[in-house]
């Protein structure tokens, strides 16, 4: 008896110390990101096949690297969109994640802070070559000339189109593709003539924040910025008062639908889907959405079409969010650690063109250049994205400069306040932050 | 016949016999647990809070500068967003409240009957109050919606009426806010005023309507007085929940049209996880606790006075 327990008590000594030397080996990586939590369609699921969602692409994408990489498994946290409520927390509390997933507009914040580690150095440790990225993409991963970023992706603002409306107002053309406006003057006469042949709006607003996005395309492409040489915000510009006239004539002509707040602004989307309006100003983020409806026989639209924002005036300028993955571990985090979060990135972003499913823009020429990119539904439709796109300076005050002017451009465009005082308000407002930051 | 409880005076506390030392150490044994986590996550995180509002303080804990009352001074001194969400606060609770408290007592009154299958009817009007505020808000968000794509205004246009921009108009936003927020709550006040209603003695009733009582008077001086208790707790309860509210217009306007909702807890929320102005937020906070407490204080103050005569 005794015997037996001593070769019991070896046994497990043997194993335990076995598994702890496993678990020693074996590195876990902890993901906090958004895009939803999609375990029960596709925990077990390690084939890409026909995945088009954001959720499904990025779940499987972590389990094909969990199966093929036991030495390094990643465990996902999901979060909320847009994920800085739990990665607040996370910092907040002294455990961040390894890896997070944030909106390039707000690195700068966390990065002045010195709560992101730097990547440059380590990007190019790993092999991910910087200068593969597009001048509009690299952007938004940048703070002060260093990574602490690793662009995925350009979520852009396009016009969704359903061609049969446009063929019923004679504005397509022989080779079946829609004759896009080029001039502000061009924009007005397409949408007389849609609203004449169908009685619908040529464009609908997703919400307000389409409204803000385009104003913001419209400034840019009238020559004006959204920042000083000193780095400070500037909203009320000639530029922007230009630009915001502009919107509110094309919603008083009654060519262009007024925006609703954002849940009508999914009312908007379902009115496309249902054949109720020409077109869609929303984001790439919808392309693979309308494209299962269609094949699924769900909706009126039948002939969709995905053209770039309107270019109107001098010069290109699209507004685009981008994804970008990112290591919240601070300025001093263990280099082996920071280096096997980083090689994760990069295997994400080597495989980003599985992510280009969705619809939206990718980051690095070789992948926008690849036949696999080349061959998805509609890229050659707005081809022109990745180079117009322009991001929200690479400033602190990103986010308070995109809250602040949506609710002044609001009061504009429901008539509260006349344009000069709503980006004189916005000004004050934006003004005001700066002052109480320092 | 009330009977007054015999005054103690403070030398009597300290001549508890030892039977009566045990049973206040027993007492006190029952509410330590609840004491010591009341401490430690209510009374704790009050001082924390102010002591966060004393100081530029990032959302992450990052760029802490002490810097006295000046979150205050700014609050006070020139902070229009504070005073106008402090506003739109108060109307909102001045609109909500009134409406939470005499519906359900109306509702509760009408279902104060010993008919058979009365509990369906209590429990369709108490339903609404268990559905999440997401839910609520995109259900009415689709009941409101402008235009004609609203349920409400196809019913408008079908009788030649014009359709009403229920959320996008800054004057019929709150209201319809507010609206909203009663058929969702106004369940839960129904359900304190019938357990009221039930408490009060049938006997009551009869004797004033020997004594020639009317439906109004039998109201008015039995079951008003009767339903004094309820009434504080629900009136202070709607008050704080009405001061508090940020949800159900987050998923309804998120505060606009061009702010003209923005509630106090929304701008808090704005300031501090936002713009990282926790520091900020937590000033704000402070402003509302007192607020509230203070209120809540005057109420009890104001509802208990007679009490016992």
């Amino acid at each position: 008896m005794r015997r037996l327990i001593l070769a019991l008590g070896i046994l497990v000594l043997a194993l335990s110390l076995g598994t702890t030397a496993l678990a020693q080996d074996a590195m876990t990586l902890t993901v906090l990101r958004f895009f939803g939590d999609c375990v029960d369609d596709f925990g077990d699921v390690t084939d890409l096949s026909g995945i088009t969602s954001e959720c499904g692409i990025i779940t499987v994408l972590t389990n094909i690297w969990n199966e093929e990489h036991p030495d390094m498994q990643v465990e996902t946290i999901v979060a909320d969109w847009p994920g800085t409520t739990q990665l607040n927390a996370a910092i907040a509390a002294g455990t961040p994640p390894d890896i997070a997933v944030l909106h390039g507009r707000r690195i700068p914040i966390y990065a002045s802070r010195g709560a992101l580690t730097p990547l440059t150095d380590v990007m190019e440790a790993v092999g991910i070559d910087a200068s593969d990225f597009t001048e509009g993409a690299a952007d938004y991963g940048l703070y002060q000339g260093e990574f602490y970023g690793v662009p995925f992706d350009l979520a852009a603002t396009i016009w969704h189109i359903n061609l049969d409306l446009w063929a019923e107002a004679g504005l397509v053309d022989d080779m079946g593709a829609p004759m896009l406006p080029t001039s502000p003057e061009d924009f007005i006469s397409a949408a007389e003539k849609v609203h004449a042949a169908t009685g619908k709006p040529i464009a609908e607003m997703a919400g307000q924040a389409a409204t803000v996005r385009s104003l913001t395309a419209y400034i840019y492409q009238l020559g004006g910025a959204l920042a000083d040489d000193a780095g400070n915000p500037t909203i009320d510009t000639p530029e922007a008062l230009e630009a915001l006239n502009f919107v509110l004539q094309l919603q008083d002509l009654g060519v262009v639908s007024r925006p609703y707040n954002e849940i009508n602004g999914a009312i908007a989307v379902e009115n496309f889907a249902n054949g109720e309006s020409a077109g869609l100003i929303d984001g790439t983020w919808r392309i693979n959405g309308f494209d299962r409806q269609i094949a699924e026989g769900e909706v009126a639209l039948k002939n969709y079409y995905v053209a770039d924002f309107p270019q109107l005036f001098d010069n290109p300028g699209t507004f685009a969010g981008s994804h970008n993955w990112l290591v919240p571990l601070g300025q001093n985090a263990d280099p082996a650690r920071v280096q096997a979060a980083v090689s994760f990135i990069k295997w994400l972003s080597d495989n980003s063109v599985v992510w280009a499913r969705v619809g939206h823009g990718m980051t690095r020429s070789s992948v926008i250049n690849s036949e696999e990119f080349q061959n998805l539904p509609h890229r050659a439709e707005y081809a022109s994205m990745s180079q117009n796109v322009r991001s929200v300076p690479r400033e602190v005050w990103g986010n308070a400069f995109w809250a602040i002017v949506h609710e002044e451009v609001e009061a504009a465009v429901l008539a509260i306040k006349t344009p000069e005082v709503a980006l004189a308000d916005a000004q004050a407002r934006l003004d005001d932050f700066i002052l109480f930051q320092s | 016949m009330s009977v007054r409880p015999k005054a103690v005076s403070k030398d009597a506390i300290f001549r508890l016999s030892r039977i009566e030392r045990q049973e206040a150490l027993v007492g006190v044994a029952f509410i330590l647990p609840f004491l010591i986590l009341y401490v430690i996550f209510n009374f704790l995180p009050i001082l924390q809070g102010f002591w966060i509002s004393l100081h530029n303080w990032d959302v992450i804990g990052t760029n802490v500068r002490f810097v006295g009352f000046r979150n205050y001074e700014i609050l006070f001194g020139k902070d229009k967003l504070f005073w106008s969400s402090l506003e739109h606060t108060l109307f909102f609770a001045l609109l909500a409240g009134p409406g939470l408290i005499v519906t359900g007592l109306a509702l509760a009154l009408m279902l104060n009957q010993r008919v058979r299958g009365i509990g369906i009817f209590r429990t369709i009007f108490y339903m609404p109050n268990i559905l999440s505020v997401t839910v609520v808000g995109l259900v009415f968000a689709r009941v409101f919606a402008p235009g004609e794509r609203g349920f409400v205004n196809a019913v408008l246009s079908s009788i030649g009426l014009e359709p009403i921009p229920w959320f996008l108009d800054e004057a019929n936003a709150m209201p319809t806010i507010a609206i909203t927020k009663v058929w969702w709550s106004v369940g839960f006040n129904m359900l304190i005023f019938l357990a009221g209603l039930q408490e009060i003695s049938q006997s009551l009733y009869d004797a004033a309507k020997v004594d020639g009582g009317g439906r109004w008077t039998l109201f008015r001086h039995i079951t008003l007085p009767g339903l004094r208790r309820p009434m504080l707790f629900v009136i202070v309860l709607q008050l704080i929940a009405s001061v508090q509210v940020f949800p159900l217009i987050d998923v309804l306007t998120g505060g606009g049209p061009a702010g003209s909702t923005r509630p106090l807890v929304m701008y808090l929320f704005e300031r501090s996880f936002d713009y990282w102005q926790l520091g900020y937020g937590s000033a704000i906070a402070f402003v509302m606790f007192v607020f509230l407490f203070s209120i809540s204080i005057i109420q009890l103050w104001f509802f208990s006075r007679g009490e016992g005569d």
